[in-house]
């Protein structure tokens, strides 16, 4: 996406698409109901009575302050994290009754600090979780290839390297294909790319949306970055306090009359508006 | 010299497979036990806290304090299988060293591998639990590989300790480095002492450097290092070990309690055997209670025993009785509590006696114990560090009411210079030590007869009591060595001569003197 096209974007918003399944429904691959969480007893719950269902194929944008409860939301999908009241069910199973290990098999997941293995290469980062759920190793070597050209990495160059020989960004692309190496249909990734510079970052978030598309995956992504969020997603989800202050798709949210929800959005658009004013100088 | 030096290389494979043996063995155990360890207390604070600080107040009782703790311990317990199983087990020698050693192996190895353990990236681990990793899984394959290098740098130090402490398992009857250097340390041969240290420092350098070699492969995440280095102890391992397991087991073990003349007779009784064509192995540097045990137990086959010894320590008399009823009373009693043999006397008495120089006896007019205790206020004594515990000393000081001004305790090897530079008054000497007249000390007459004899007898284990070839062996012995005899023996061997060879010598003197032979 051209800079032209950003700013235009984000003024306007009118090419995004529309939310085509945004209502809770029985079949949503992800559903929490009146879901707590307190770390401790005097502090205020980090999560009180969350309800959220998100269907399948959709592209979810958490966004909060720090401190919001959105990344204790995300990892409650994969039981990195555990209600103290209500239920997470995923794909129709209460999470509380799945069995942590295999469940976190199916999910991908990516976080800002990567976690590539560095004692691993990486094809032995991105074939693990294939290798944990006891793939062949001729099936494994074809699918690290076949992923590797995805996040466009050339496999013969990059196949043997270990992660300190590579640069943000590749580490990035390479903890991206392992989440997605056993073939999910879930993904969550918590700041993903929150440690790299502008542009590589914007590469990899298109890259990535496109990705979610071909793949068909569910994406959960937690984010403090409003124009991330309004960029990459179908819905988002405004949090605040552990609560949900405010969610739908970009175009809706614009119209939310929250003044926590539009001092938001408000700061991209300012951003955006004075760029362009910039621009046009 | 030379002599020394190629006596020292010939002792150099059975000693090394001793110390490489019982070393790997106490490391191999003590990784087996704490890293375990380490890792169920990794994430628990309490035990975390509660191992560290075990195993750091093991690393503080001095080595050859724990190693002498684990002797009683053990026979203990193999006093106790005895009665529950109807077996019991060797508490001598390579049994207490390993577990002395191994929980000496502790403290660096649980040390490390908790901190390394601690100091994994927490990204790493969190990616591990993210893919989908079992505990175990998380632990095999990601943590343990990147703490690898610092659990290296702890298996390194805990090598170094063990193959260093392991040169104090010679009293416990442990054969290692050490024999050189407590055998060399008693006779004073310090080519013994030297060439032991010098071992034990190059085999510790070896095994640190070829560790450090894994460690930095586990480092740089590069097999070859690491090849290098593991096939590199395997050599050492190997090379040192092969050679003793190929030799057959000895025929007879001969004990000796730490001091020269046991190392002389020792040596003597071997070359007896060794002639009617036996194989030989010798125990040195035992201690008195140890070797005592040690033949009631038939793990060693004969050693030169002390009447006064085994009537004071193991019979616990106090009385004292005329020489020969002694020797008779203590016979019985080691045949009928112990199965025990006595195989003869060699006919002179190594007894606990105080000495002075003989000019400073003279001009201060005194000849025996009675008339030192009249001096005693203005003079000062020194004893070795069993002395001023036995029943001789407290029957001395009691019977003639000996106070002295001062009261000291040294290793016997610098008692005699002491006394020589008139840094103390007052020794306690052996009647048979060679240094008596070396230093032309006068031993104190003993009037009223308060300490007992203590004659030499050739002690045979319960086994060997009807073993032809181990008495024939001996019998030469029997009235075959005279007090002055024995003495330049021990002269020659505080100059550094070698046991083998004053051995040698000795039976050489004992045939000139066959036709007349001398017994008191």
């Amino acid at each position: 996406m051209s800079f032209e096209a950003w700013t235009c974007f984000i003024a306007g918003m009118q090419n995004k698409p529309a939310d085509a399944k945004g209502s809770a429904g029985p079949d949503a691959a992800i559903l929490f109901e009146q879901v707590t969480r307190r770390h401790a007893p005097a502090r205020p719950p980090a999560l009180d009575s969350i309800a959220l269902a998100i269907p399948a194929r959709q592209f979810v944008a958490i966004v909060g302050p720090s401190g919001s409860g959105k990344s204790t939301l995300l990892r409650m999908i994969n039981k990195l994290d555990s209600p103290d009241a209500g239920s997470v069910q995923v794909e129709n199973e209460d999470v509380a009754q799945a069995d942590a290990v295999p469940l976190r098999r199916r999910i991908g997941y990516v976080f800002q600090g990567v976690g590539l293995f560095p004692h691993m290469t990486v094809v032995e980062n991105i074939g693990i979780t294939p290798r944990l759920l006891g793939w062949p190793a001729d099936q494994i070597d074809e699918r690290v290839d076949e992923l590797l050209e995805l996040v466009r990495l050339p496999p013969e160059m990059y196949r043997q390297r270990m992660p300190h020989q590579l640069s943000g960004g590749q580490r990035q692309r390479i903890g991206v294909a392992r989440a997605v190496a056993a073939k999910p249909r879930i993904m969550l990734m918590d700041e993903p790319f929150g440690a790299l510079d502008p542009i590589t970052r914007d590469s990899l978030t298109q890259d990535y949306r496109s990705l979610h598309d071909s793949l068909a995956l569910t994406t959960v992504m937690v984010t403090h970055d409003m124009t991330e969020a309004l960029l990459l997603a179908d819905r988002i989800v405004v949090m605040r306090g552990g609560r949900i202050v405010a969610e739908g798709p970009p175009d809706k949210l614009m119209d939310n009359r929250d003044p926590f929800v539009s001092e938001m959005l408000e700061t991209p658009l300012r951003q955006a508006e004075r760029l362009q004013a910039l621009r046009q100088r | 010299m030379n002599d020394q030096i190629s006596e020292a290389w010939a002792r150099l494979p059975g000693y090394l497979a001793g110390h490489v043996g019982v070393s790997m063995a106490a490391l191999a155990l003590g990784l087996a036990i704490s890293l375990p360890l380490a890792l169920a207390a990794v994430n628990r604070p309490v035990m975390r806290s509660m191992l560290l600080t075990l195993a750091g107040v093991v690393q503080t009782i001095p080595g050859i304090a724990l190693l002498a703790l684990f002797y009683p311990l053990l026979l203990m317990l193999s006093a106790l299988t005895e009665a529950t199983f109807g077996k019991g087990f060797s508490a001598l020698g390579f049994l207490p060293a390993l577990l002395a050693l191994a929980l000496y192996a502790m403290l660096p190895i649980a040390r490390n591998t908790i901190t390394g353990l601690q100091g994994v990236d927490a990204a790493a681990k969190e990616a591990a639990v993210g893919v989908g990793m079992t505990r175990w899984q998380a632990l095999r394959m990601v943590e343990l590989p990147l703490a690898m290098p610092v659990i290296m740098a702890g298996i390194r130090t805990a090598a170094v300790w063990v193959i260093g402490t392991a040169t104090l398992a010679t009293p416990v009857g442990q054969t290692s480095l050490g024999n050189y250097i407590f055998t060399g340390l008693q006779t004073q041969n310090w080519i013994f002492v030297l060439f032991g240290c010098v071992a034990a420092a190059v085999l510790a350098l070896a095994v640190d450097q070829l560790l450090a070699l894994v460690e930095r492969g586990f480092r740089s995440r590069s097999r070859a290092p690491i090849a290098v280095g593991l096939l590199g102890l395997a050599a050492i391992a190997i090379g040192a070990l092969a050679p003793a397991a190929i030799q057959p087991r000895a025929d007879y073990v001969i004990g000796a309690k730490p001091f020269a003349e046991q190392y002389i007779l020792a040596s003597l009784i071997e070359q007896r055997l060794a002639e009617a064509g036996a194989t030989t192995a010798q125990r040195p540097g035992l201690g008195s209670t140890i070797a005592f045990n040690a033949l009631a137990a038939n793990e060693i086959d004969a050693y030169v025993e002390y009447t006064g010894t085994l009537w004071a320590n193991q019979m616990g008399r106090t009385d004292v009785k005329p020489r020969a009823e002694i020797l008779k009373d203590v016979t019985t009693w080691l045949r009928r509590n112990h199965g025990i043999a006595v195989a003869g006397s060699p006919g002179f008495d190594n007894a606990y006696a105080l000495a002075m120089k003989r000019e400073r006896a003279e001009a201060l007019g005194i000849r025996s114990v009675d008339d030192l205790a009249r001096h005693a206020r203005d003079l000062s004594i020194a004893g070795d560090y069993e002395f001023f515990g036995r029943p001789e000393w407290q029957a001395l000081r009691d019977g003639y009411g000996l106070a002295f001004r001062q009261q000291r305790e040294m290793q016997a090897e610098f008692m005699y210079p002491a006394i020589d530079s008139g840094e103390v008054d007052v020794i306690s000497a052996y009647t048979s030590d060679g240094r008596v007249a070396k230093y032309d000390l006068l031993v104190l007459e003993e009037p009223r007869e308060v300490v007992p004899p203590y004659d030499a007898i050739l002690l045979v284990a319960p086994r060997r009591t009807r073993d032809e070839t181990l008495l024939a062996a001996l019998k030469p012995l029997n009235g075959g060595i005279d007090i002055e005899l024995m003495r330049e023996a021990n002269l020659q061997a505080s100059d550094g001569g070698a046991p083998g060879t004053i051995a040698s010598w000795l039976w050489d003197r004992m045939n000139e003197k066959k036709p007349s032979p001398e017994t008191r």
